[in-house]
């Protein structure tokens, strides 16, 4: 199991949120895998087009659970007796047999890769992750979900960075907007972001002009892909 | 005046070449989750349909579409 995963993110906040990336598992077959499913999953995996995609998510889902468990020195349960079952809203939840595990997770694909995290839900009102690959993108996309400031700052970058930093503000977006639990309800321009211009964190969000209490990051791996969480605060 | 069939072929062509897939993989129950690779995808083709139709979507009902076939009627109801 452990080769199908690459654990990333090593400073701070990546370390301590035990952030997963799962590849590679979409050369195998899905058959391979299902022992990590319960039998609820099992049944909601024969109704899926993407069987594969679907069943990475879930995989990272669960390893992030054991990390989150690890983490507060909790015991671990068996894969197959956790089912990670998606809410009416469409968002994830984990569950002990029947029983709703009283956490918040989030998961996010982009191709093949797919990140899970998960956080406590008493000092959270919600978590949103996201990953995407780097890709070319038109000015026209980058207008219509950058703010003025955000725009001008993607036109100070270099060309090589430019789809880099792009990535970075969709994806931080797309984590905040799920930690909400609006996904793209809100168009993701209403969100604003400022940044540490020196190391481009995140220092403050906004919706329209509210600010939003929340902890958020981002990293890339070789700039190849940007992952992004964001929990939301309890204040 | 478009025909149904006038937007039901414009949405499946403009799909096929923002996604680059074949046309005829597209047909009014593909479900766009399986269509597109991840959310940035998503958000181009809506940008895409926004400028090709030459409306603003509400992202609201945006976020209830999941077939091909709820984006056609969409277009109709929006180009009316």
């Amino acid at each position: 199991m452990n080769s199908t995963f690459a654990e990333i993110g090593d400073k701070d906040f990546w370390q301590k949120n035990k952030f997963l990336v799962i590849k590679d598992i979409q050369k195998s077959s899905p058959d391979r895998h299902t022992s990590y499913l319960s039998q609820a999953e099992i049944s909601v995996l024969e109704t899926k087009n993407r069987k594969l995609e679907w069943l990475t998510g879930r995989l990272a889902a669960k390893e992030s659970l054991s990390k989150y468990l690890d983490l507060k020195s909790l015991p671990r349960n068996k894969p197959g007796d956790i089912s990670v079952l998606s809410k009416n809203s469409g968002v994830p939840t984990f569950y002990l047999g029947k029983e709703n595990l009283d956490l918040h997770l989030s998961i996010s694909h982009s191709g093949d890769l797919a990140v899970a995290n998960v956080c406590d839900s008493s000092g959270y009102l919600g978590i949103g992750v996201d990953i995407e690959t780097v890709r070319d993108f038109k000015t026209r996309i980058v207008q219509s979900f950058m703010t003025g400031l955000e725009f001008s700052y993607y036109l100070d970058q270099d060309k090589e960075t430019k789809n880099v930093f792009a990535t970075v503000i969709w994806s931080t977006k797309e984590s905040v907007l799920k930690a909400l639990g609006s996904g793209l309800k809100i168009q993701p321009g209403r969100i604003s972001l400022e940044f540490d211009k020196q190391r481009l964190a995140v220092s403050s969000v906004r919706l329209d002009d509210k600010k939003i209490e929340l902890e958020t990051s981002w990293t890339t791996h070789d700039d190849f892909y940007i992952m992004a969480s964001t929990k939301l605060l309890i204040t | 005046m478009r025909t149904p069939e006038d937007i039901a072929d414009e949405v499946k062509r403009l799909i096929s070449g923002q996604l680059s897939i074949p046309i005829e993989t597209i047909d009014v129950s593909s479900q766009i989750a399986d269509l597109t690779v991840d959310s940035i995808q998503l958000f181009e083709l809506l940008i895409a349909f926004e400028a090709f139709y030459q409306v603003k979507a509400s992202y609201d009902d945006v976020v209830k579409l999941n077939t091909v076939g709820d984006i056609i009627n969409y277009v109709e109801h929006k180009t009316k």
